[in-house]
Formats: C-alpha cells, sequence, structure tokens
C-alpha cells in the first residue's frame, strides 16, 4: 500500500509535466494574448513592448521553463482576462465544480444503483422495459439540449428555478459553499440533474449488466442452494460481486466531470472551472490555461489512487496481495 | 418562541429596508466580464462601456454622441499646441475626496506611463502643468485634431486613493500581484462600485452626490456577465434579468412578442466588410498567374456578385443596412452623396471578370472570424455561394475571434472580413488610419498588404491635424470617395443594435454601443 502511494506520488509530478508542457506547445496555435489586452488601436511598438513584458516573445521551452520555475514555488502567475493572481482564481472556482459533480454523482448513485438491481431482477418487467429506454435517452441526449430544456421549462415558463448562477453563497474559510441556503440549493437542482442525466444511465445499465453475469456465477448457485434468502443472495453476495466496475467507471468519471463540466457551467453560467477554462481560451488567458491543465493531470491522477485504494475496502481478496 | 419571533422581525426589518432603499434595481447581463475596475489597464470597449458610469473624463459623450464638458467645464485652445481647461468645482469623488488638477496630472501620469494601453491615446500630449486647483495647461507635441475625442475614453482617477491602496500604475499583467484594482476603484461618476465578484456578480450604487443633475432614476444596478447566449435569453424572459444587450438575432422575434418585453434597435458605428490582398505578385493557393485581387475589376465583379439584400433579408433578419462605405451616418463627417453601392449584377460581375482575364475563375482563400460581429459565420458562408455563381472557387477558412485578431495584421489573409467602427475616437481619422492607410509605422495596422493610394495617404495624415471642420470634412471626403471608387474594400453593411429589455426599462441606445446609465430610467 506504501509503494503503491509513492509511485502514483511520483506520477503526480511528471503527469502535470508533461500536460502543462503539452498545453505551451498549443499555445502558438491559439492566437495572441496581447490584442485582447491592449484593444485594437494599439500600436505595433506597443505590442511588442507587452510580449517582452510578458515573456511571450521567448521560445516555447524557455516560456514552459519559466512558468516551471514560477510554478515550483506555487507562483501560477496573473490572469490575462481577469487580473487576478490565477491561484486566488482557481481556489474561488474549484468549490463550485466540486459542490456540483458531488452533487451530480451522488444523485447519480442514489438512483442509478436501484434502478440497476431492479432492471437486472425484473428483466421482463414493464417497468424495467420503460427505465431501460428512459435510460436510452438520457445517454443519447447531449447535456446542452437537456440543459436548455430544463431552463426552457423551469425557468421560463413556469419561473420556479434561476436560470444561471450559484444563488446565494456562504463562506467558510477560502471555500464558498451554496448548500447551506435555499437560493444555493436551488441554484443546483436544474445544474445537477443535467449532468447525472448520463450517468444515472450509465451507473444503471451497468449495474444491471454486471448483476445478470453475476446471476450466472457458481457461487450464486451455490448461495442459493445454502437456502440463503432472496435478499441476502442479492444484495450481499450479486451487488458486492457487481460493484467494482462501477467504482472504476464512477471514479474515472468524476476525473472527467471536474475536467470537463464545461458544457453544463457554461449553459447555467455555474461559476466554477468549467466556464473558466471556457473564457480562459476564448481569451488566449496562457497562464490560466496552463495552470488548470496542470490541475486536471493532478486531479485524474489523485482520482485514480482513490478508486485504487477503494478496490482494498470493496475486495478483500486485493487486500492479501 | 421568543428567538424565533425576534428573528422574524430582524428579518422582515430587512427585508423592508432593502426593499426601500433599493426602489430601482437594473438587473444587466452581457456575454463579457470586465477586465477589472481599473479604468486604465484595458482599452476594451465593453469595460470601459461599463465603467463609463463610475468614471468620468475632462468631457464625454452624451445621449446624441456629441462631446459635451464633464470634468472639464470649458476649454480654449490658446495656440494650435497649446490648450487651456477650466476644471469643475465641487466636484468629489466616492470617497469624499475633492477632484482637483492634481488628480488629472496624476490620472495622466498613470495612463501615459510605459507599458499602459493608454500610452498610446495620450502619446501627443507633451506635458500638463497646473495653473491652480481648478486650471490647467496642455502642450501638444504637434498639432492634433482629436484631442477631446480622445479624452472621452480617458479617465480620471483620484490621486489620493490610488496612492492608499498602491496603485500608483494600472495593473501590470507581468506581475503576480494582481492589484487592488480588480475588485475596487473611485471615480466621480453617477454611480459607484458597491460590490464586485468578478465574472459573478458586480453591482453598482447611485451616487447621491455626483455633480451633474441626475436625469435617471436608477438605484442600483446589478451586472452579471452570463457567457452563453441562450441562458442569457432565458434569464432576460424569466424576468431574472431587466436588460440584456445584444439580442441575438434569432431570438429577437421571441423577445418581441413576450409581454413585457421589448426590443430597442439603433444603427451601430461598425461597418462591416472584406479586406483584400492587393499588394501581393501572386495569390497563394488561387490557381491562376499572379493576384486577381490586385486589379479593380475584379474586386468590383466580387462585390457586383454579392446579393446584400439577400443578406439583409435572410441573414440579418433586417436588421442591417447595406453600405457603400465604412463611415456611419452617426460619424461626424458622413458624406451622405457617396454612400451609394454598385449594383447587384452577376452579369456585370461575370463581364468585369472576363475583361480582367479571369473568365474561368479563380480560386479565391477566403478567412472570417467566427463571432466577432454579428452572424459573421453565416454571411461568409453564404458570400461563397454568391460568387461561385461567377466562377470564383472560395476556400473558407473559419477562426476563433483571439486568432483572427492575431492572424490578420499578421498578414496571413488574403481576402478576409473584417468590422469597424471607430471606437472610442468616433471619428473617420481612426477608421481611415486602421484600415485604409498604406502600412507604414503606426497607421495602417489592419490593413495589411491591403489598399494603398499616396494620395489617399497624404489626406489622412493632414485629416489628423486639422482643426477646420469645413476643410477636413472636404479631404475626408475625397478620402472616402477615392477608397470607394477604387474598391478599397468590399462593402456589406452597417450592423444593427437589437437590445432586448423589459418594458420597465427605459433605455438609450446610443451608436458606439456604450451603456450610459445615467441616461436610463426604470418604471
Amino acid at each position: 500500500m506504501i509503494s503503491l502511494l509513492a509511485t502514483r506520488l511520483t506520477s503526480v509530478v511528471l503527469v502535470m509535466l508533461v500536460v502543462s508542457g503539452l498545453s505551451f506547445c498549443v499555445f502558438n496555435f491559439l492566437g495572441d494574448p496581447v490584442n485582447n489586452i491592449l484593444g485594437v488601436n494599439a500600436t505595433l511598438e506597443q505590442r511588442e513592448e507587452l510580449r517582452v513584458a510578458l515573456g511571450l516573445d521567448q521560445t516555447t521551452i524557455v516560456q514552459f521553463w519559466r512558468f516551471v520555475e514560477r510554478a515550483a514555488v506555487g507562483d501560477f502567475g496573473v490572469s490575462y482576462r481577469n487580473r487576478q493572481p490565477v491561484i486566488d482564481l482557481m481556489l474561488v472556482r474549484l468549490p463550485a465544480t466540486l459542490e456540483l459533480v458531488l452533487t451530480a454523482t451522488l444523485t447519480a448513485l442514489l438512483i442509478g444503483i436501484p434502478m440497476g438491481i431492479y432492471t437486472a431482477l425484473r428483466p421482463k418487467g414493464l417497468l424495467s422495459r420503460i427505465v431501460q429506454l428512459v435510460s436510452l435517452l438520457g445517454i443519447s441526449m447531449p447535456q446542452f439540449l437537456i440543459g436548455m430544456l430544463l431552463i426552457l421549462i423551469f425557468s421560463v415558463e413556469l419561473r420556479w428555478l434561476s436560470a444561471f448562477g450559484r444563488g446565494e453563497t456562504v463562506r467558510i474559510g477560502w471555500w464558498t459553499t451554496g448548500l447551506l441556503t435555499v437560493s444555493g440549493l436551488k441554484a443546483l437542482i436544474m445544474p445537477t440533474i443535467t449532468l447525472a442525466v448520463f450517468q444515472i444511465s450509465m451507473i444503471m445499465r451497468l449495474v444491471r449488466g454486471e448483476m445478470l453475469e453475476v446471476f450466472r456465477a457458481d457461487f450464486i448457485k451455490f448461495a442459493r442452494a445454502r437456502g440463503l434468502s432472496d435478499r441476502a443472495v442479492y444484495l450481499t453476495h450479486a451487488l458486492r460481486n457487481s460493484l467494482l466496475p462501477v467504482i472504476t467507471v464512477v471514479g474515472l468519471q468524476i476525473g472527467s466531470l471536474i475536467a470537463f463540466a464545461i458544457v453544463v457551467e457554461a449553459v447555467f453560467q455555474w461559476p466554477g472551472m468549467g466556464l473558466l477554462i471556457l473564457q480562459a481560451i476564448e481569451f488566449a488567458d496562457f497562464p490560466v490555461m496552463s495552470a488548470y491543465l496542470a490541475f486536471v493531470g493532478f486531479s485524474f491522477v489523485m482520482i485514480n489512487l482513490i478508486v485504487d485504494l477503494t478496490y482494498l475496502l470493496v475486495d478483500p481478496r486485493m487486500r492479501v496481495k | 418562541m421568543k428567538r424565533y419571533l425576534k428573528v422574524l422581525l430582524l428579518a422582515s426589518c430587512a427585508a423592508l429596508a432593502t426593499g426601500v432603499a433599493h426602489a430601482n434595481t437594473l438587473r444587466f447581463a452581457e456575454a463579457q466580464e470586465i477586465s477589472s475596475m481599473d479604468p486604465h489597464a484595458a482599452r476594451e470597449d465593453f469595460t470601459l462601456s461599463l465603467l463609463a458610469n463610475v468614471y468620468e473624463g475632462l468631457v464625454r459623450w452624451n445621449a446624441d454622441l456629441k462631446i459635451e464638458p464633464a470634468l472639464a467645464e470649458s476649454w480654449e485652445a490658446l495656440s494650435d499646441t497649446k490648450w487651456k481647461f477650466n476644471l469643475r468645482k465641487n466636484v468629489k469623488f466616492h470617497n469624499g475626496n475633492p477632484f482637483t488638477a492634481d488628480d488629472v496630472i496624476f490620472s495622466f501620469t498613470r495612463a501615459g506611463s510605459p507599458g499602459s494601453p493608454f500610452a498610446g491615446l495620450l502619446e501627443p500630449i507633451k506635458e500638463i502643468t497646473k495653473i491652480d486647483d481648478h486650471t490647467i495647461e496642455m502642450t501638444l507635441k504637434r498639432k492634433y485634431a482629436l484631442l477631446l475625442n480622445d479624452f472621452a475614453g480617458w479617465y480620471i482617477l483620484d490621486k489620493e486613493f490610488q496612492e492608499s491602496v498602491g496603485a500608483e500604475k494600472p495593473i501590470d499583467l507581468s506581475t503576480t500581484t494582481g492589484g487592488a484594482m480588480t475588485t475596487q476603484g473611485v471615480g466621480t461618476g453617477p454611480f459607484k462600485l458597491s460590490e464586485r465578484q468578478p465574472d459573478i456578480r458586480t453591482v453598482f450604487v447611485k451616487n447621491p452626490d455626483w455633480w451633474d443633475k441626475p436625469q435617471h432614476n436608477i438605484d442600483e444596478i446589478v451586472y452579471t456577465p452570463i457567457t452563453n447566449a441562450a441562458t442569457r435569453v432565458a434569464a432576460l424572459l424569466s424576468g431574472e434579468v431587466d436588460f440584456i444587450r445584444n439580442a441575438p438575432s434569432q431570438d429577437i422575434a421571441r423577445i418581441e412578442s413576450t409581454p413585457g418585453m421589448k426590443i430597442m434597435r439603433a444603427p451601430h458605428l461598425r461597418n462591416i466588410f472584406f479586406g483584400m490582398d492587393q499588394q501581393s505578385a501572386e495569390l497563394e493557393g488561387s490557381g491562376v498567374k499572379g493576384n486577381p485581387l490586385a486589379d479593380v475589376r475584379v474586386r468590383k465583379a466580387i462585390y457586383q456578385a454579392i446579393d446584400i439584400e439577400g443578406i439583409k433579408r435572410s441573414i440579418m433578419r433586417d436588421n442591417s443596412r447595406p453600405t457603400a462605405v465604412p463611415l456611419a451616418p452617426e460619424l461626424p463627417f458622413y458624406d451622405a452623396s457617396l454612400d451609394e453601392r454598385f449594383p447587384f449584377d452577376i452579369e456585370a460581375s461575370k463581364k468585369l471578370l472576363e475583361e480582367a482575364g479571369y473568365k474561368d475563375g479563380f480560386t479565391l482563400p477566403m478567412d472570417c472570424p467566427a463571432g466577432s460581429f454579428i452572424n459573421d459565420e453565416r454571411i461568409c458562408q453564404a458570400v461563397v455561394g454568391m460568387i461561385a455563381k461567377v466562377g470564383i472557387k472560395a476556400q473558407l477558412n473559419m477562426h476563433t475571434p483571439v486568432q483572427f485578431d492575431t492572424e490578420l495584421p499578421a498578414g496571413k489573409y488574403a481576402f478576409y472580413m473584417l468590422g469597424w467602427a471607430g471606437l472610442p475616437t468616433i471619428d473617420a481619422y481612426n477608421i481611415m488610419s486602421a484600415t485604409f492607410h498604406t502600412p507604414t509605422g503606426d497607421l495602417g495596422a489592419w490593413n495589411p498588404k491591403g489598399y494603398s493610394n499616396k494620395h489617399v495617404d497624404e489626406l489622412i495624415e493632414k485629416i489628423g491635424t486639422e482643426y477646420e471642420p469645413a476643410k477636413r470634412q472636404e479631404m475626408i471626403s475625397e478620402a472616402v470617395k477615392t477608397h470607394r471608387d477604387e474598391v478599397g474594400k468590399i462593402m456589406l453593411h452597417q450592423q444593427f443594435l437589437t437590445w432586448g429589455m423589459s418594458d420597465k426599462v427605459n433605455a438609450i441606445v446610443p451608436a458606439d454601443e456604450y451603456t450610459r446609465f445615467w441616461y436610463y430610467t426604470m418604471k
């Protein structure tokens, strides 16, 4: 276990270096942030001056090295777009994304797993068929469309929920939470559903498929032969053995949700990391982009580590090794 | 029980208090966010437009886009290069400090410091000297006709406040501090900042001590950036915001048909056109020898192949005005007699191409931005189809605005869409010097490899220094006419502003797209 941690932690640094290194190679194709800062009337001389001041006149390798040097001491520079230190900017945005992703994942698990179990147990039931059909829709509908439909119904027509933003937030240290106010909770509803629809469908289908597989396994027959109750067979033996792939997939999904909740955040103007990177790309805000990509690399490695550790909890066989 | 009562009482008191204090709240949403509260840190229209409500210059634009006195009460030219300004007395900054000549000189040094985006704007000024607390004298390096125009966009800050928060210089992006002005700011304007969460919410409240007599009745402005256009429209339709600046063309009908909503329309200063490489000897990728675009007949042929009325009808949904010159009627020195297009005529176009020796057409590399101008992508696609009818095969490349704005001035495009409004100067000189003049030094930056005519270049330089309006008019008309007859650009249209708002709001829609909230009223 300790060696697992050690290797993972060294790979974190490597992944972050590679990812931000790649991002520096892409910047050259993106455009020049100087235009956005100085405006269209700036003279060539002024543009060049600012380019030098920002170090944009250097080669990609030099720029990258300077970034690594400064990042090593926790300095990611200032955002070109809204002039805040990048670290502050990310710390303000991170809670919004994390709260959204966690509520969406929780919702998906709470709905997806029971639905998966039910459809596995009654594969031919009418309700199962309906659920299956709806989940097909959930998997194939683009998030953008779901979000806009929700806004159309609940904001524009019914006027129950706000179409944008996080509502009122409460500050706890550097963390801002929307979970403690009514408007904050209401603001979470539509983005959570939009983000969770795909996951609910996916988790349901995964649980159903795995359980049907497990039902055919020998140990289930033995369990039945031993005269265990249905409940014990299904929930203790079958479900537990079906969960490993679910944990893997959900874990990896959390990573990609944090990194790519972009669509949902853009539709609902959710002030999180996804919206931040979208705005940064549009502006060619290099400091934000490179810090963000390094952060995404970091969270993917970390989440993989947590997934591996969870395996140990769920599957006793792994502990022995 | 008693405790609950107390809470209840407090809550209702608070509700009552806020209800009374903010009788008229204008909730405003737009795609962008202001770069910071520092009015000298970015020369970008949206930021300057919103900050115009907080900060003021020596002069300002009024509702009809005429220059009127603001922090300067009056001025006179002592000679061609020496001006005297009498500053307004009894003006207070939002923190209570009095406004004096020292603040003007401080703001000049600050905005004009090397590396500041405003250094170029203030470059013609040699020095400013203080005569007394409310009089200054300004010496220019040379004759310069647009001093007052430029001053409307140069905002005055409080010396004491700036020093107290350590923001004597504009926010410098190469440092790590960010600076106090990302979330603070003190001006003399009709509204003052009360809350700022960048990218989430910025609140301005009425300045009760404003020197001018307010025509507005707004107590509070809540600004929320909403990036996604569909969400922004939904926020308006659901009554969560009262005002969005640019309603997307496809949603205009929907907004207008919603009870309690309206669209206010007005022509924009921005004219859209195609610019062309007229200098290169060869047009790369054209499949023909030489550069067809260097031939005025070819340029005119493309012009006449474009069905501009069709674009207006089916793409712009009538929210545009086809134009022949890049100056909008709302701009001073516009000459209506010149604004007459070459007619849309496929036969004439084909004939011109034949005369020029391109009977079988050629391939035209075409570059357009996606998201810089209203319906830019769709217009370019339509034009590809239109010029195909006269045998020109356009190869369309779309670019993100930031990439487009980098590659265009670098001369990477041979045929490109561009729009120019002449902001923030609001004068023909800005448009001509940037997009007509042969690229030399600071002039012609947005005309790479483009139109070049020595006589027009000379005229433009004189237009920049001529004070006499009649003489300016004559020179501007001549330059515009020459440029039009030689098809320096293929003109398309003038965009219309379509601002969506609740019936409760009564706004003004000025052609420069600025939100001057001190003219707004609410029911």
